[in-house]
Parts: structure tokens; sequence; C-alpha cells
């Protein structure tokens, strides 16, 4: 009874908060969300100091478009979460949809992710930072003043996020899926996806983004969360999750 | 010559060319493929495992990729990496991954990559006469430097324990996890000519007995590149003695660069949020001691300073180090630490730092906020510290006020200069240490800094002779703080 009322909870703040920038709480309250989300797909982890910003675009050749044009996108939430139907003139006549939720075993956010009727040649790009570690007023957006000093430490298709100050550090971790050509990149450089993907690392707000083939019916994962001895993934256990 | 005198001629050389071949075991002979996409682990164990039923031999690793994960080691046996040949660490997947790692009852007195030895890329234990060599490289890309427990996950390249009569040379070390090298326990060990470029820990040289390292270069810039532990992981208290670390190069360029050959400094920060690492240290994990060291002719650049650290009881003693120099350096280019963070089974006592002799240093661009340290504990003192022969360039920069501050005690908090904050002397802060010898020393600024040069602070004996500092008009050469 008590995770019905909590699902119902979670479900009314989801809907009475559609419209407002990251007013879409995934987890936490609508006042306060420790997961947040957008009627687009970019998320924030909230926790309650910013921990960092999730973001998603599409490349086609030298082409490519941030996921945050609302003429694009239809934004549901759902039993547990929040899913987006994305459409675009670069996705052809496809289109991609994602479904994002908050996870039980500790802070974090999963996001899946699959194309259908996509031409061949479209790549996702997914971009991570702004973890300033410090409880912000302002929209937790992957801004490059949140992004000073954040450390990326990356292997294979997992990353680990440092950031905060000495002897206070705070980290989180996140899955992307394997195939994910990753780099870091300069948060000053978001004019457009492949223009983050392609402005390296010579920078004061280094970022992290990555750009992975999207290949029509196959599922992809996005997971980032703060690891504890119940929450510690690897990114072939996150369609279990 | 008769068939028979003939016969008797050439059947030895023939036994003795057959001997040299049957010792030499190709890990191709043993399924190995080396294209980089097959699990090689089991032929390149099975070809070490039949190296060892034979008495010992060379398994021979020729150019390839090779994509691994837990080889074992035996007794009397050389791993030879040739020239183009790169044993890589595998990622674990949900099926396959490195060796379980196994119980330690004594884990809770270090780090979970200390405590453990077979959740590695390359591991022994128990083991004599070993050794890895050759032109060859090993790159940890599936081994993790962070914290997940899942099974399978790998965090060393190499993992040795309570083994004798070790040899590593000449190899290429890249992005290796926790540890390039972690050495437990380990009595007679070579480690000479090694390039290792990684994304945590070097060499970590733990509880071992009797070790030359040498002509070795060292890129980490998120960790420590060489250093002396003495944990408790055996379950017992082992000093670490008798140890030269010679001609050695130490840096935290941009992981990846020092080997690429690009020297990249685009990333000044560590994941401790402390700027690069990358130095020669002696502890943190310090439950034993640390004897008998001769450090000399290594060069630092671009990381952290010199640190000495005994934190967990251990003794360190009977230490010297010469003829260094330093470039870019982003805290205290000089830390001796006598802590009482007491990590060890309960009752252990502070321990010691004594005996130390510290000579013909030069530094040059030393961040200036930590000055240098020599720092014990209320009722512990560092003892018998002779520095001669110094030359520091920092970059200065500090106000008059900094020169008041007293910083925190922070008696068990984990050893970094950081902990005492920004430091009220501009050369020296020296603390609950005694009979202290300065001689021929020069220090210099770039940019003028009021504070004090030499602070001292429950520091009987100092004695500062033949000091050459740069100090503005009106700032004192040695401040002593009494009742305290």
């Amino acid at each position: 009874m008590k995770a019905v009322s909590l699902s119902l909870a979670l479900l009314m703040a989801v809907l009475s908060a559609q419209g407002a920038p990251f007013g879409r709480a995934l987890s936490g309250s609508r006042e306060q969300p420790r997961v947040a989300s957008c009627d687009h797909p970019e998320f924030a982890l909230l926790l309650p100091h910013m921990s960092g910003n999730l973001k998603l675009g599409i490349i086609s050749d030298n082409r490519s478009a941030w996921l945050n044009n609302p003429q694009n996108i239809k934004a549901a939430s759902t039993k547990n979460g929040v899913s987006y139907e994305v459409t675009d003139p670069l996705l052809g006549k496809g289109t991609l949809t994602l479904r994002a939720r908050a996870l039980n075993a500790t802070d974090g956010l999963l996001v899946e992710a699959e194309a259908l009727g996509v031409p061949e040649g479209v790549k996702l790009l997914w971009a991570y930072g702004g973890a300033c570690g410090k409880v912000i007023d302002a929209e937790p957006a992957l801004a490059p003043e949140y992004c000073r000093n954040n450390v990326f430490s990356v292997e294979g298709g997992a990353f680990t996020l440092y950031f905060g100050e000495v002897m206070r550090l705070k980290i989180v971790q996140g899955l992307t899926p394997p195939e994910s050509e990753i780099c870091l990149s300069d948060a000053r450089q978001q004019s457009s996806p492949l223009a983050f993907f392609q402005s390296g690392k010579k920078t004061d707000a280094p970022a992290l983004t990555g750009a992975l083939p999207l290949l029509n019916g196959q599922k992809y994962y996005f997971c980032v969360y703060v690891q504890s001895a119940k929450a510690d993934y690897a990114y072939y256990m996150l369609p279990q999750l | 010559m008769n068939i028979s005198r003939l016969a008797c001629t050439l059947l030895p050389l023939a036994c003795h060319a057959l001997t040299l071949q049957a010792a030499m075991y190709d890990v191709k002979n043993f399924g190995a493929v080396g294209d980089g996409r097959a699990i090689e682990t089991p032929a390149i164990n099975r070809a070490i495992e039949e190296a060892g039923k034979n008495g010992g031999g060379t398994v021979y690793v020729p150019a390839g990729d090779y994509l691994c994960y837990s080889i074992r080691l035996q007794s009397h046996v050389t791993l030879y990496l040739e020239q183009g040949a790169t044993i890589t660490a595998a990622f674990p997947s949900e099926h396959e991954g490195y060796d379980e790692a196994e119980a330690n009852d004594a884990s809770p007195y270090q780090d979970f990559g200390h405590s453990h030895w077979k959740n590695s890329l390359i591991w022994g234990i128990g083991l004599e006469d070993i050794a890895i060599c050759g032109q060859g490289a090993i790159y940890g890309m599936g081994l993790t430097r962070e914290e997940s427990r899942l099974k399978g996950v790998g965090n060393k390249a190499i993992s040795l324990k309570e083994c004798r009569n070790v040899t590593i040379r000449d190899i290429k070390m890249l992005h290796c996890g926790h540890f390039a090298l972690l050495a437990t326990g380990v009595d007679n060990m070579t480690i000479d000519n090694l390039l290792i470029d990684t994304n945590r820990d070097g060499l970590d040289i733990d509880c071992c007995r009797n070790v030359r390292i040498s002509s070795c270069t060292v890129n980490s810039p998120w960790d420590d590149a060489i250093v002396l532990k003495a944990s408790y992981a055996l379950g017992r208290f082992r000093d670490t003695e008798n140890v030269t670390i010679t001609g050695c190069f130490v840096s935290g360029y941009d992981r990846g660069t020092v080997a690429n050959g690009t020297f990249r400094r685009d990333e000044p920060q560590a994941p401790d949020q402390g700027f690069v690492t990358g130095r020669i240290k002696f502890g943190t994990e310090s439950s034993g001691g640390f004897k008998n060291i001769a450090i000399s002719s290594c060069i630092f650049e671009r990381c952290r300073g010199l640190a000495l650290e005994t934190v967990d009881g251990g003794h360190l003693e009977d230490v010297t180090i010469s003829n260094i120099t330093m470039r870019d350096i982003v805290n205290a280019p000089i830390f001796l630490r006598l802590g009482a963070r007491l990590r060890s089974p309960k009752g252990t006592p502070v321990g010691e730092m004594r005996r130390i002799a510290i000579s013909n240093v030069n530094v040059y661009n030393a961040d200036s906020r930590y000055a240098s340290i020599i720092s014990g504990v209320p009722g512990s003192y560092i003892e018998d510290v002779t520095l001669s022969n110094i030359r520091i360039s920092y970059k200065g920069g500090y106000a008059k006020e900094d020169g008041e501050i007293t910083p925190p005690e922070n008696e068990k908090l984990y050893p970094e200069p950081w902990m005492f904050g920004t430091i009220p002397a501009s050369a020296f802060f020296i603390r609950h240490a005694r009979n202290i010898r300065f001689h021929q020393v020069s220090v210099s600024f770039m940019e003028k800094d009021y504070r004090p040069a030499f602070v001292l602070d429950d520091a009987p004996n100092v004695s500062i002779k033949e000091v050459e500092v740069d100090l503005p008009d009106g700032v004192q050469l040695v401040k002593e703080i009494v009742n305290h």
C-alpha cells in the first residue's frame, strides 16, 4: 500500500510539474527533486548539491541537433518516470524513444534509448558534466561555470566523475553504451552536439561527451548514480535494473 | 674424424640445442592467436603451467595483441614480451572476468586494492625466481582504478605477494588500474627500465625487502608514481627495508602523454582535487616501517613534491635522499609527516620518524601555499633530520596575515599538505620536530612572500646555518612560536 501511495505521489509530482525546466521530479519532491528532468530529454542529479547534467543530441554527417526542440518531442509521464518520443529531420521518418526513471537502490538515473526507422549513419551523442558540488538556485544545466575541476575517469563506456574539494570529495558513477566513443570536451563550446564533441580537452570547463552509432531496434542505456555496497553496477546489469 | 667421434661431438650440442628449445614456451604453440579479439588467457596460462611443470623456462609472447584476464605466474618462469607484443587487459563481462579477490582477514587495515592480489591481470603468490621482461607492453585497458567490488573486476596490472627473487625489466605499462605493480612481502626484487604511464599508482612496494628500482619513467598524474608502503595486508607487521630508487623520472603529465611523447599539460586536476600527483612517496599505508632506504638521482616534473609519511605506527628511519631535481611542483616540495591515523590493529602506538638526510635538492616553481613541512604530532617528534645544499624557488605571493595562521593539528587525518591549510611559513614549517639541521639552504620567490621563512613550533634544537632567503624588508627569517 505504501509503495502504491509513493508511486501515485511521484506520478502526481511528475504530472503537476510539466512545462517548467527541470520541473519533472523523477525522485525527491517537486520542490526539491534529486533527479530532475525536463519536457525534453535532459536530466540533472541534485543530491542536493549539483552533481551533473545529462543531455543528448543526434549527429548525422556534419549536421547535429540537441534533443531540446519542443516541436519535435512528445513527453509523457509513465508509471515510474517519463518517456520521450523524438522526431527530427536528422532522424528522417524514424523516431527515437527514451524512457527515464530514477533508481531504487540509490540516488541515480536510468535512461533507455531505442531508435526505429532511423537512417543509417545517425549517431547519438550524450554529454555529462557541470557537477559544481554546490546547491544552486539556477537551472541545473550543463553550464561551463559548473564544470571547473570536474575530473572524469573513463574506463570503456563507464566513467567516474570526481568533483567538490579536497577532503570533501564527491563522486558519481556513469555507465554508457560500450560502443561510445568518449572524449573530454569543452563545455564552453556547446553550440551544437558536434561542436561540443569535437571541442577538445584544452579548457577550464571540462565535460564528457560520447557518440555512438544509433542502430534501429537496439536498446541503449545510460545510468548515472551514487555507488554504494547495494548499488554497484556494470553496463550488462542495466536492462535488469 | 670417424662417425662415432662425430656423433660424440654433435650429440651433446644437439641435446643442448634441444634443451634451449624446450626451455622456450611460445604461447602461440599453446593456442594463443594475438589478434586482439580472442581471450588468450587459457593459452598463456597453459604455457606457464607447462613451463612450471618442467622445472621452469621462458614463456615467450611474440608480437601481437593478447586480450587477457588473470595470468597466473609460476615459480622459475620468465614471461617474456617480445617487441610488438601487448598483453591487453580485457573488460570483464557478465560471464567472464578476473580471478576473484581472495579473502583477507586483515583487509580493514588498508585499502581494498592493497588487500587482494588475485583480482589482477598478472599475479603470483608464494613464488620464487620469476621475471617479466622484454620490450613489449602491458595495457590495462579493462582494469579499473575505481572502487567497484563486482565479481570479475580486476584492478592491478601486476600483483605479487610473498614472492622472492623477482625481476621486472624493460616493459611498458599503460593505463594499469589501481596499481601498475603491487608487490607485497616480496624479497629481492629488481625493477629496471620500465616505462609506466598510468591512471593511478605506478610502483607500490609494500612490506618488501631488498629492492632495486632503477632507470624507470613513471607518469601517474592521478596518484603516486613510486610509493613505498608498509601495510598490514599480510596480517602481520612487516617493514619495507633496504630499498634503492635511483635514476628515475616521475611526473604528472596528462595520462598517456609521456608514453606517446606529447607530454601534454591540459588536465591540471587529479580526482582528489589536489592537482596532479605523480610523486615519490613513503606511505600512506604505514603499519610497518620504512628502514634503510636510499633515493638518489631522480627527477620530478609537473607533480607533487617528495612525501615521507608514517601515520599508522611504523618507524621511518635511516633514509637518504640526494641529488633530486624538481620542476613545476603543485604542493609542498618537501613534506615529512609523522601522524596518528593508526589504521593498524588496536593498541598500535604512534610511530617514529628519524635519521633522515636530504641533500643536493633543487626545486623550481613550487606552489607556495603549503611551503615545505616537517610535522609530527603533540608528544611524538620527528627527529634527526638534516637538509643540506637545498635550493627552492617558490611561486610566493602570500600575505603577512597568512604568517599569523595556526594550522590545525589534524593528528588522525589522511596525510597530505592540504590537511594544514595555508601554512604560516614561506619556506619551511617545522612543528613537533627536534634536532633538525638546515645547512646551505637557498630559497627564492617568484612573487614576494610576506610570511616568515622558517616557522618553528614545538621544535627544539633546530639549526639553521648558511641559509639565504630572498625576504622582503621587515619579514622575519625565523619565527619561533612560544607559549604553545
